[in-house]
């Protein structure tokens, strides 16, 4: 049996080894490959292929909802939402930096696949403190993981489909974690239900200015 | 309504309703027979589903419902897994509500599996045999980092099968089962005092993988 080495940042020896197992497994056979690289990993599967207007505007959607996020917990670990306490501000930091990810993801994959990645829209966030702000978290990753995963059917390239199903589950990770944080049941249905792109415009509008 | 689930003797009560994805499906295998009536000039109203389909789409759901099927697999030991862990394991109360709620929700996504394949034209399969060590049950750590390798390869299964999925409301389906799957890994890891969120992407797994992972427990 193994020991916990401490803290959410750390995994057990066990679970990393596990995991690094399969990366090195993944990375072997192709299957999970996508997911070792991170950034430019997708760029690469996707170079010399050019994807559907319809793939592509799917990604230039998730980057939207991407910026947003990034920025949304860049200015959490900043102090922009007032003081945060030591989980709190672990979960704000673990969050930037995978929404970052995901936008210098999307960034480097969309030009791969024919075409050009929307700038940076204008963001607005409400006065938030610690409360509020991961309240605000759980609607924000859940609008991104209802948006995955409604898009996902559409999605007609391989590589693309690979993408956002390996962001897809780690948006949904990232709700449960929010939840968690919040106090709240981390996962309540036992089916989440995909979100057509009107109810995440609804849903995410107030942020964009 | 509560209903009973019963694994090895042990009954088992959830209060979950069983969801209606089948139905859904149904409404959708109208619309391929709809479709199959107007495109391919088959005639609907005496066959079955699968006869009255193009070859092609006979093909797609023959493809997504094998895919369910070993998805059935998972859930089933999964379902199985939790099940146990409510009826033996000494848990304390956060713990106790974890493998409770999970297991509700494994329990309705095999339900929903079983209701859905036959939907495709396939059987679903029998639920298998499984062995989990009682030594996975007797402490709170144990049973944790076993859930939490569950749970991951769970999730990397959907992730990894998804890309060959054919039929937009399994697509769905899968898509809708996929995020819980991973709120469920959150979930265990920050229970047990692990990154919930390990990484910016998650794996997707290929069949060998994830029977490597899940194997052992298959009797």
């Amino acid at each position: 049996m193994t020991t916990r080495t401490g803290g959410f940042m750390n995994e057990t020896t066990a679970a990393a080894q596990s995991r690094r197992g399969f990366l090195g497994k993944a990375a072997i056979l192709g299957g999970g490959a996508l997911a070792v690289g991170g950034l430019g990993a997708f760029a690469e599967a996707a170079r010399a292929q050019s994807a559907p207007a319809s793939d592509l505007a799917v990604l230039n959607f998730a980057l939207k909802l991407e910026y947003l996020e990034a920025e949304f917990y860049d200015r959490a670990r900043q102090g922009d939402f007032g003081r945060l306490n030591a989980g709190v501000q672990r979960f704000a930091e673990v969050l930037y930096a995978h929404e970052q990810a995901h936008v210098d993801t999307l960034i480097a994959t969309i030009p791969a696949l024919g075409g050009n990645p929307i700038s940076k829209p204008a963001l607005k966030f409400p006065r938030l403190q610690q409360r509020s702000f991961v309240l605000t978290a759980i609607q924000l990753e859940q609008v991104g993981v209802g948006a995955y995963g409604g898009a996902f059917p559409s999605l007609k390239l391989k590589a693309v489909k690979e993408a956002a199903l390996a962001i897809h589950s780690v948006e949904a990770r990232h709700a449960a974690y929010a939840r968690l944080v919040a106090g709240t049941l981390p996962a309540n249905v036992a089916f989440f239900a995909p979100l057509t792109v009107d109810q995440v415009n609804r849903r995410a509008a107030p942020f964009f200015a | 309504m509560t209903e009973i689930f019963v694994h090895k003797g042990i009954e088992v009560e959830t209060d979950v309703p069983v969801t209606s994805l089948a139905e859904d499906l149904g409404t959708t295998r109208d619309l391929f027979l709809k479709r199959a009536a107007i495109f391919g000039g088959a005639t609907v109203a005496a066959a079955s589903v699968g006869m009255a389909l193009p070859g092609n789409a006979r093909a797609s759901r023959a493809s997504d419902a094998a895919i369910l099927n070993f998805a059935l697999t998972l859930e089933y030991l999964e379902a199985t897994f939790y099940a146990i862990a409510v009826g033996k394991g000494r848990f304390g109360p956060r713990v106790s509500r974890l493998a409770r709620v999970i297991r509700d929700h494994e329990i309705t996504h095999v339900k929903a599996l079983v209701a859905t394949i036959p939907t495709l034209g396939a059987k679903p399969i029998k639920k298998p045999t499984f062995r989990f060590p009682p030594s996975l049950f007797a402490d709170e750590t144990t049973f944790l980092q076993t859930a939490m390798a569950l749970e991951d390869t769970g999730v990397g299964a959907y992730n990894g099968a998804g890309p060959a999925l054919t039929l937009k409301p399994v697509k769905e389906a899968a898509a809708s089962i996929v995020a819980v799957e991973a709120m469920h890994a959150s979930w265990v890891r920050g229970v047990a005092g692990t990154a919930p969120a390990p990484a910016s992407f998650d794996d997707l797994l290929t069949t060998d993988q994830v029977l490597a992972a899940a194997g052992p427990f298959i009797a």
